[in-house]
């Protein structure tokens, strides 16, 4: 792929997609583009989700085995 | 004996050996959980917005200014988000390994928590590099996968992942399950440099690398930068999840600790 490149374009603004529409076709291949898209962004909002959870698991955790028993021990 | 003590301690050349010492042992400052905590607290959100920034800019090259491909046309899209995956899957393994070493031989827990802290990050990675490949795959190849070099060894990989989250995951005592998980990252090294060559070792349908340190790039600029760009907003989101995530780890280890108590207090 590598050498398929088109080389000569890259020096000057070229106006890629003239519509939405075919932005969201790409060329044909919409379904393969988007569907990687789509599942990096699913991916990773999904592990900050989870992130958030196991840090407020943290304190929940924390906060039902202290119970008060830090006070008595401070 | 005490004047020739009290002489020996004042004299220029104990007092450099000291400082010595002492400026070793700042190094090792961050070293501890304790003070490591907070540290990554204040990183988290720089590389948050880092992050954003990058991903934004890269989608922007990637997706509006890169031309089209002469033969592949816009399914090279792809490009920008599969080889940044498959980078950082493999960067973070060796990452993750050597925090692990870190953390077995100089028995520095921390270290062990940064390993423990990466791998699900890594095999998020892994598997995004995967799943891309097969939407590129199947356009460009016609199928989504096939059992050759590079795919079978970054599957590997992933496995390598499952395995290490696992075995910490099977073992009760954190400090064992440090040991044990960081014998198989450390074996599992072995597996990185066979991805990265197996394009060269072996006759592949995977195309070669992207981007190679001996020749000129054969890439368009603009589809280079667009690569770079989003291989950093990977980076940056990969520190700010990983640091964010030993936090929660450095908690739910040491919460019986008197500052971390302090900690939960002060944050819930």
């Amino acid at each position: 792929m590598a050498h398929s490149v088109v080389q000569g374009r890259n020096s000057e603004s070229v106006v890629i997609w003239s519509s939405w529409s075919e932005f969201v076709a790409m060329g044909g291949y919409g379904f393969y583009v988007w569907g990687s898209v789509a599942m990096v962004v699913v991916v990773l909002v999904m592990e900050m989700i989870m992130l958030g959870r196991r840090r407020r698991a943290v304190f929940e955790k924390s906060a039902r085995n202290n119970g008060g028993g830090s006070e008595t021990a401070a | 004996m005490k004047v020739e003590l009290s002489a020996l301690t004042t004299s220029p050349q104990v007092k450099q050996v000291n400082n010595a010492a002492s400026e070793r042992i700042h190094w090792f400052w961050f070293a501890s959980p304790q003070t490591f905590y907070p540290l990554a607290g204040r990183m988290v959100p720089w590389f948050v917005w880092l992050a954003v920034l990058l991903c934004i800019a890269g989608t922007y090259v990637g997706f509006f200014i890169a031309p089209t491909d002469a033969q592949q046309g816009d399914a090279y899209r792809i490009i920008f988000l599969h080889v940044p995956a498959a980078w950082m899957s493999m960067f973070l393994y060796v990452v993750m390994a050597f925090w692990a070493g870190v953390g077995l031989v100089f028995n520095t827990r921390l270290s062990s928590m940064l390993a423990t802290a990466i791998a699900p990050t890594g095999a998020i990675f892994t598997f995004l590099a995967l799943w891309t490949g097969s939407l590129w795959g199947k356009p460009t190849w016609g199928t989504w996968w096939v059992w050759d070099a590079r795919l079978t060894s970054e599957l590997i990989l992933l496995f390598l992942y499952f395995g290490f989250m696992a075995l910490q995951a099977a073992i009760d005592d954190p400090r064992r399950a440090d040991r044990a998980g960081a014998i198989l990252a450390l074996v599992g090294v072995i597996n990185v440099p066979i991805i990265y060559f197996s394009v060269v070792w072996w006759n592949t349908l995977h195309q070669g690398a992207s981007i190679s340190m001996k020749s000129a790039p054969t890439m368009a600029m603009t589809m280079l930068l667009g690569m770079l760009l989003m291989a950093l907003a990977f980076w940056m989101y990969s520190l700010a999840t990983i640091l964010s995530r030993v936090r929660s780890i450095i908690l739910e280890r040491e919460w019986h600790t008197q500052w971390c108590k302090e900690e939960i207090r002060r944050a819930s």
